[in-house]
């Protein structure tokens, strides 16, 4: 109701009358054809002396470097987050430019860049991390835009074990692009310089669940591959300064998360759309759920896994994402129930 | 679709997607002029760039996160989002008096991390995943802004607030 609503009145939302005649003009004139042919022989012009330089390079030195062809604020202004590019063009961004070779793959960590309040896409301006690293395929063929890589990048501290501290925690994403055939991944996560008195990395690994499967800790808290594991490895030491570790603020971090976890719990469970209920193991048995549901959120191994499409018509039923329905005994480990969103609004 | 860059392409890409554009950038800075203005900047950003698109829809979503990029910095530099929704809405060409059930100004009213995820959801029919890959957030985040913001809307409607 709310929803068909909603989109009724939104309707009457438009720009002025002749805006769009208005903007076109504008558009024309501010991007001209003669300009944009301009713009395209310098872009070749750049795309050939990088790799003359590139050539020249890996004839005189054995350290692998990767060439790239857009810089790290380059990749942050494709997003439009100019802030970000800023702050990759200013003292303050550490330069890395170190690869790792992997299963098919070349990573280059490019750099990394902390601040403030300089994600577009976040109201909060809390302090948070940015860094960029290109992937290419080492047999040479170029990464078309639709093309799967089928990795997730993680940062990891010494200390917690990857399966509680990850991406998923770190409040931690990418947004990637692709260039002349390279990959590019933005990776925004919550700082990681307070962490640095104890060692933090970005680790590439396969899949999406950075479980024991993957990853493991030794006994002085360093984090690194599991020994039985065989998938892409490619983990970068971050050279963080020491001098910004700030072990309250962390300690803030990870009580804030693990709250935000128990309050999300908590905050659906009182939620009019569903019901759970659990056994005494926390395991969930059985579900009651009225309305029709659209998507459920919920850990299992110490994971948070997302969009599994679920319809209800009594009990409940969990689809992946191609719409066949997945037997129950899939979630037996399931330890947490997060958001469940119906439209009933 | 013309070759990318030509007048006709900027053509059919400003008239498929200036109102969807214009409404998410409106759902953030509650102000016409400014909603325009941003909508200018991520075609002409559109063109700049030149990012590769591998459908239609990842063209939609790609302009989609830089106009939500470009709002949220518009709305943090500009003294504009300190009027009240009242007074931005005479500046809206679009007359939300026309709004005769208040859900539209309910959600306008929303805090700005609520509303946007709200139309994306409620307007733009996207999914929490996709929401998640255009806004940049983690899918539980945006899970439970969606979950939270719906809360506030159904307590903001049953408690009369758009009645006086």
């Amino acid at each position: 109701m709310i929803k068909s609503q909603y989109k009724r009145e939104m309707e009457n939302i438009v720009p002025h009358s002749g805006f769009e005649e208005d903007t076109v003009a504008f558009l024309i004139q501010a991007v001209g054809p003669q300009n944009r042919e301009e713009k395209t022989v310098i872009k070749k012009r750049s795309a050939v002396l990088i790799a003359v330089i590139a050539a020249v390079f890996l004839m005189t030195s054995t350290v692998f470097a990767a060439v790239a062809f857009l810089r790290p604020d380059e990749v942050a202004d494709t997003f439009g987050e100019t802030a970000v590019a800023e702050a990759f063009r200013s003292e303050d961004a550490v330069v890395i430019n170190r690869s790792i070779r992997s299963n098919g793959y070349n990573f280059t960590l490019m750099g990394i860049v902390s601040g403030e309040g300089l994600e577009g896409i976040r109201a909060d301006g809390e302090e948070r991390s940015y860094l960029v690293l290109s992937i290419e395929q080492t047999d040479g063929t170029p990464f078309a835009p639709e093309d799967e890589c089928p990795v997730t990048i993680t940062p990891l501290i010494n200390g917690f074990e990857p399966w509680r501290m990850s991406i998923y925690s770190l409040d931690a994403y990418r947004m990637d692009t692709t260039a002349e055939g390279i990959r590019y991944c933005l990776i925004s996560t919550d700082s990681l310089e307070i962490f640095a008195d104890r060692g933090v990395c970005i680790a590439v690994f396969d899949g999406i669940a950075p479980s024991t499967s993957v990853f493991a800790m030794n006994e002085d808290g360093v984090v690194g591959y599991s020994d039985s594991y065989n998938g892409t490895k490619a983990m970068f030491d971050l050279p963080l300064d020491t001098a910004k570790a700030d072990p309250a603020a962390a300690a803030e971090l990870v009580a804030k998360w693990e709250a935000e976890c128990a309050g999300e719990d908590s905050t659906t469970a009182s939620d009019d759309d569903f019901a759970f209920s659990e056994d005494a193991s926390g395991a969930t048995t059985a579900a009651s759920i009225e309305n029709s549901v659209d998507e459920i959120i919920f850990v299992n191994e110490n994971v948070e896994r997302y969009s599994l499409a679920c319809e209800v018509d009594g009990t409940l039923h969990i689809y992946d994402s191609e719409g066949n329905e997945l037997p129950a005994e899939n979630f037996e480990g399931i330890t947490k129930w997060g958001t469940v969103i119906g439209e009933n609004g | 679709m013309d070759s990318f860059g030509t007048d006709e392409y900027i053509r059919q890409t400003v008239a498929q997607f200036s109102k969807t554009l214009y409404r998410i950038a409106f759902t953030i800075l509650h102000n016409a002029p400014d909603s325009e203005d941003i909508v200018q900047e991520v075609f002409l950003r559109l063109l700049k760039a030149k990012p590769r698109f591998d459908s239609q829809e990842h063209r939609k979503a790609w302009l989609i996160r830089v106009t939500i990029n470009l709002s949220r910095n518009r709305l943090r530099h500009s003294s504009r989002n300190e009027l009240p929704l009242e007074l931005c809405n005479e500046l809206a060409q679009g007359d939300l008096r026309k709004s005769n059930s208040g859900i539209l100004q309910a959600v306008l009213k929303l805090p700005e991390k609520y509303r946007t995820i709200i139309h994306l959801y409620y307007y733009e029919d996207y999914t929490i995943k996709e929401i998640a890959q255009i806004a940049a957030l983690p899918s539980a985040t945006v899970g439970t802004r969606l979950a939270r913001g719906r809360a506030l809307l159904r307590k903001m409607l049953e408690g009369g607030i758009y009645d006086d």
